[in-house]
């Protein structure tokens, strides 16, 4: 084994010898790049307006591509941005393209860095919430809003929480979202009348107007049907309600950890929840999680606005429609079909969302602005998109005018859900609340909730859990944790 | 051990062509696999995090940070960000060393039972060219199409197989499942739902099980083929000898399998400790389970879980440290495994060159 | 080699222990396969349901009449239509795992016949190298491999992923060891004497007595190639639809973002796995015909 001893010596010489050509400060290239520092990508943002600011487009931006390329990893939302863009201005038919990154957001979220690194076109592309971060603190990878000459004010009109997760550490907008996604509480309301007798949603509710209420409702709920049917469909439902429920940031000025009460009160009413079988323990987004409203297994579901779109998740919940080219789509089950209705829950929150942000490789500046300003800021355009695709649209004016357009039912719910929604999404108070460890720290705690309520090792005590989750947050970078 | 023609061949100089032969094997080794290489050993002795902080070692990806990695996995530290790492990574082994053995011995046992009876010309049966096929089948579904079908057959979710089975059970034995939690006080049971892939030893006895259903017929192939090789005269002169099953295993096949052997335990070691898919891919949820967490896990996890920074330091180190144990344990087995009668002839070969030489410097020394 | 033999102990006794034995061996055998099956067979039989049915209960017996439904809503409902090209994917899915397979099995069985034959003086320590990089764990070098593509400029191309198959360590590794536990040096002396050059004698006469030893590897090479969704998702980033593989497009069906119809998704698992199956098949013939070609043994 001689031989072998000395090949590992050699290895581990070569990898120390070429260790030491890397000075502490250099910049080495990894696959993610480096955030270089606001003050050179400034000066760079500047160089480039320079050499191409007499294009006379408004924008710091050529139009010498041939396409508008828009990236994202799902067909659900920009091919019908794009066909709706190019339907109603017949001039850009056929000019903008759509590049498919990747299957699901965390993959594209790695792939777009190995994209933007290769010489393939870039003008726009879609971030999700989780990680839009990662990308708007990058200079490399986005380049500001107003490259496009469009300023602050003009994003007015859209919700306030979109333009502030869109805003990066340096207080620059670097996104812009089409859509707002609050989300409220789908039941079955003829379960609802059966097991709790209410008649209307009204009524419902009332019986979900805090959480308290949620609470004795779930009892109530638990009793009638005998312990069958809960009131949540999964823990995850429930946490994404309730990680809205903040009365201040995670993370004080100095970007301190904060565990205050909140962490209790979240911690006893899961355990509630879970141990007296208030939630499924199915998992979300797991085999089954959307059967159980038609095995009457729970009463309804945390869905928002992307959850009720033409076949998503609210439509597996009823039990799917068949579709077939050049057939009439067929309903699988009619008794189920149209037996939910909505209300808003306990509290407002909203979950997920995406956001279009602008690659400083744009080579389509006429185009990315007038697409952005079409799904965005244009109010009209907007509206007619609303209607088009059964979108709630990133402007409070707009939707109240589509709640009350009857063109916006939806045939699975008893009543206007953008109406409900619209009335949700204004309950939702996020000023002063955003920071940029929010969807990790959110991570860490749910993880650490969940093995709590699982009795796994380490986490059978309230106490010994939010110890095992500050060691999960202090790896979060940046943050600091006491 | 040389024959003779060996030695004659090898003693006419035809090196130029061993070089030759060998030649594309490096050069593409060179370029695509010895850069990401060495590029990961020089991370495992840099920083975590991608935000270059000066002030701070330690902090940024490009701050050479000598072992500090490696004390922090290791060791652990007194602030919550070490003592978090150093627990997870321990834990982490701790997980694959239980279902690493709980998965290679059954698997290597297994597989050599196979292999022998296959090979064994006394065996009749019908169909055994089929069984043959068949028990390579699992091998060729790739691992995430492998996870959700043992997610959908037996996992936490009440409309899995296994929980619809015991629902079955209780309606017609009535307090079944107070029977199972008395059995099994620290089992995970839930609403006469049982959580195997959230279990501590459901979920490890799970993995192991489909890491030894997908991998023995491959391990069976293996060992088949060198099997095979045996020359086949070997067999029937045992035979003609009277030598029954066990002699003619032990006596003849053992010995003579002994490289391929060698092989087979050392990939399947290799295998074992780098195992991946499974582990990560068999879990209810976003949160790992804790319980099956493997080396393999934590190093990727390390670096995808946090994209904006990824923590490659701790990533490429703990590679390390799972690259050395591999080492000492793939030398282990092939000092165990060594010719020991080839070694002796080297040895005797090189003392007779020692003695030689001393009596051919004595000799010149006289001379002086 | 299964030629008739008078077997010195052929008595009765022995024929019947040498009965029940077979007999045990045959149970045991029937219970692996129902073992291995079982779970395939599920999936092939999802294939066949529809999605109610298999939410309602995850395993039945019977195959469903449900099928050809499943394979047209993947041809035909605009969902999955968008990506579900399968012929594309299986073209591209076989030049890639084909030519892997190919380079692999070739230039492996090369470089051990050149380590193995051949006594010169690095053949040592580069054995030693090849033995000390089996043991690189794979997760993370992924990550300079992708930094290296990109610098090469090799984003989107099949090249990283078809060539560096010419340097799989761990096949050379088995094949060194395959050739010496068996491979008779003798031969290659005498064609020598025959006149013939090196690479021809490694063509025309190493290579068919290898034959079990390339067919074993040909068969682990193209399925873990096949099904190697990682590499391939790494470094065709831009998933353009005529670059998709097959195990591109299954988990692409797998990972829809809205909530899916389980008997298609079980439909495309399986479609994906046929041609494996296919490929399996006949290469396992050849490992039970390779021994029986034998080739020369002392």
């Amino acid at each position: 084994m001689n031989k072998l001893k000395k090949t590992l010596a050699l290895v581990a010489t070569l990898a120390i010898a070429s260790t030491a050509f890397v000075a502490c400060d250099d910049d080495k290239d990894t696959s993610t790049g480096n955030s270089t520092t606001n003050s050179t990508s400034d000066s760079k943002a500047d160089s480039t307006a320079d050499s191409k600011g007499e294009e006379g487009n408004g924008t710091k931006f050529t139009d010498d591509g041939e396409k508008l390329s828009v990236l994202c990893w799902t067909d659900n939302d920009v091919k019908f941005m794009i066909q709706h863009f190019e339907e109603t201005n017949s001039e850009y038919k056929g000019k903008v393209e759509y590049v498919n990154v990747g299957s699901e957001g965390a993959e594209a979220r790695e792939k777009y860095a190995t994209y933007f690194q290769g010489d393939q076109d870039a003008d726009l592309f879609v971030l999700e919430a989780d990680w839009i971060l990662d990308y708007i603190n990058n200079d490399d990878y986005t380049a500001p809003m107003s490259d496009l000459g469009f300023e602050a004010s003009d994003f007015d009109g859209c919700y306030e929480y979109t333009v502030a997760v869109a805003t990066n550490d340096n207080g620059v907008l670097k996104g812009a979202s089409w859509q707002s996604t609050p989300g409220g509480y789908v039941y079955r309301y003829d379960l609802a009348e059966k097991l709790l007798g209410v008649k209307t949603n009204a009524e419902m509710q009332a019986k979900m107007k805090d959480w308290d209420t949620v609470l004795a409702t779930a009892k109530e709920l638990k009793d009638a049907s005998e312990g069958k049917t809960a009131l949540y469909d999964s823990l995850g439902g429930i946490w994404q309600v309730y990680s809205y429920n903040r009365s201040s940031a995670w993370a004080d000025k100095d970007d301190n950890l904060v565990i205050d009460d909140y962490c209790k009160t979240y911690a006893d009413i899961a355990k509630t929840m879970w141990d007296e079988g208030y939630v499924s323990t199915v998992d979300q987004w797991g085999d089954g999680w959307l059967n159980q409203a038609a095995d009457e297994s729970v009463l309804g579901y945390t869905f928002c606005t992307w959850c009720l779109g033409a076949g998503g998740q609210l439509e597996s919940a009823a039990g799917g429609v068949t579709r077939e080219e050049g057939k009439d789509d067929v309903i699988n089950n009619p008794d189920l079909y149209n037996k939910f209705d909505i209300i808003a829950g306990p509290s407002g929150y909203a979950w997920g969302g995406s956001w279009l942000a602008l690659s400083p490789k744009c080579d389509n500046g006429t185009l990315a602005k007038a697409f952005v300003e079409h799904f965005t800021i244009n109010e009209e355009t907007m509206e007619s998109y609303a209607l088009f695709k059964g979108e709630f649209v990133n402007n409070p004016t707009v939707m109240e005018k589509v709640g009350k357009n009857e063109k916006s039912n939806n045939p699975m719910l008893r009543t206007n859900p953008w109406s409900i929604l619209f009335e949700a999404a204004g309950n939702i108070d996020m000023t002063g609340k955003i920071t940029a460890f929010d969807s990790q720290i959110k991570k860490a705690f749910n993880d650490s909730v969940t093995n709590y309520l699982k009795g796994v090792e380490g986490y059978t005590s309230y106490d010994n859990m939010i110890n095992e989750f500050k060691k999960a947050a202090a790896q979060i970078e940046g943050l600091n944790v006491q | 051990m040389a024959t003779a023609a060996q030695r004659r061949i090898k003693s006419v100089s035809y090196a130029k062509y061993g070089y030759i032969f060998v030649a594309p094997f490096f050069i593409v080794y060179f370029i695509f696999m010895l850069w990401p290489l060495i590029e990961t050993f020089m991370l495992a002795f840099h920083g975590n995090g991608n935000t270059p902080k000066l002030d701070e070692a330690g902090t940024s990806i490009n701050c050479f940070v000598g072992l500090d990695n490696f004390k922090t996995i290791l060791f652990g530290g007194t602030d919550f960000k070490s003592m978090g790492i150093h627990e997870r990574f321990v834990r982490c082994m701790g997980n694959t060393v239980i279902i690493w053995g709980g998965n290679f011995i059954p698997q290597i046992a297994l597989s050599l039972l196979l292999a022998v009876w296959f090979t064994d010309m006394r065996v009749k049966m019908p169909g055994k060219g089929f069984f043959k096929v068949v028990m390579y089948m699992p091998n060729i579904i790739t691992a995430a199409s492998v996870a959700g079908l043992f997610l959908s057959l037996i996992s936490n979710s009440p409309y899995s197989v296994a929980n619809n089975l015991l629902d079955k059970l209780e309606v017609s034995a009535p307090g079944f499942y107070n029977f199972i939690e008395g059995i099994t006080p620290d089992a995970m049971v839930k609403d006469g739902d049982f959580f195997f892939s959230s279990d501590k030893w459901a979920s490890r006895v799970i993995i192991m099980f489909i890491q030894v259903w997908m991998w023995f017929g491959n391990t069976m192939i293996m060992l088949m083929s060198g099997i095979m090789s045996i020359n086949g005269s070997l067999f029937e002169a045992a035979e003609i000898d009277g030598a029954n099953s066990r002699q003619t295993f032990w006596r003849i096949t053992l010995p003579l399998l002994k490289s391929i052997m060698v092989y087979t335990l050392l990939t399947s070691m290799i295998g074992g400790f780098q195992m991946f898919d499974i582990p990560y891919m068999y879990r209810t949820g976003s949160t790992l389970n804790q319980y099956t967490e493997t080396a393999a896990v934590f190093i990727y996890d390390m670096f995808h879980a946090n994209f904006a920074s990824p923590s490659y330091g701790y990533s490429a180190s703990a590679s390390v440290i799972l690259f050395v144990i591999t080492s000492i344990l793939g030398a282990m087995v092939f000092y165990v495994q060594r010719d020991k009668h080839a070694i002796e002839i080297k040895k005797k070969r090189k003392q007779a060159m020692k003695e030689a030489k001393k009596k051919a410097a004595q000799g010149g020394g006289l001379g002086l | 080699m299964s030629k008739k033999v008078k077997y010195a102990s052929d008595s009765g006794s022995y024929q019947t222990s040498i009965m029940v034995k077979s007999v045990l061996i045959f149970i045991v055998l029937v219970l692996l396969t129902i073992i291995c099956l079982g779970p395939i067979l599920v999936l092939v039989i999802n294939a066949t349901r529809s999605n109610a049915q298999i939410i309602e209960s995850g395993v039945s017996f019977l195959p469903g009449t449900m099928a050809i439904k499943n394979f047209k809503t993947l041809m035909n409902d605009g969902l999955y239509s968008a990506f579900y090209h399968p012929l594309i994917g299986l073209k591209n899915s076989l030049i890639i795992a084909g030519s892997c397979c190919a380079l692999t099995v070739f230039f492996s069985g090369l470089t051990a016949y050149g380590l193995v034959v051949y006594d010169f003086k690095m053949s040592g320590p580069m054995f030693t190298f090849i033995l000390a990089v089996m043991m690189v764990p794979t997760q993370v070098t992924s990550v300079g491999f992708l930094n290296m593509i990109v610098k090469m400029g090799l984003v989107d191309s099949y090249i990283p992923l078809i060539i560096p198959s010419i340097a799989a360590p761990a096949i050379v590794f088995f094949m060194r060891q395959y050739m010496l536990s068996s491979f008779p040096l003798d031969i290659i002396e005498a064609a020598r004497i025959d006149g013939s050059n090196e690479f021809r004698t490694f063509l025309t006469i190493s290579i068919p007595m290898m034959k079990p030893a390339f067919a074993v590897q040909a068969i682990f090479a193209f399925i873990s190639k096949w099904n190697d969704y990682y590499t391939q998702a790494l470094v065709l980033v831009s998933g353009k639809t005529e670059q998709l593989t097959m195990p591109m497009i299954v988990q692409k069906v797998v990972a829809l973002d809205r909530v899916v119809d389980l008997g298609a998704n079980n439909m495309a698992i399986t479609l994906s796995i046929i041609p494996v199956v296919i490929i399996y098949l006949v290469l396992s013939k050849f490992i039970i015909a390779g021994v029986a070609a034998g080739g020369v043994k002392e």
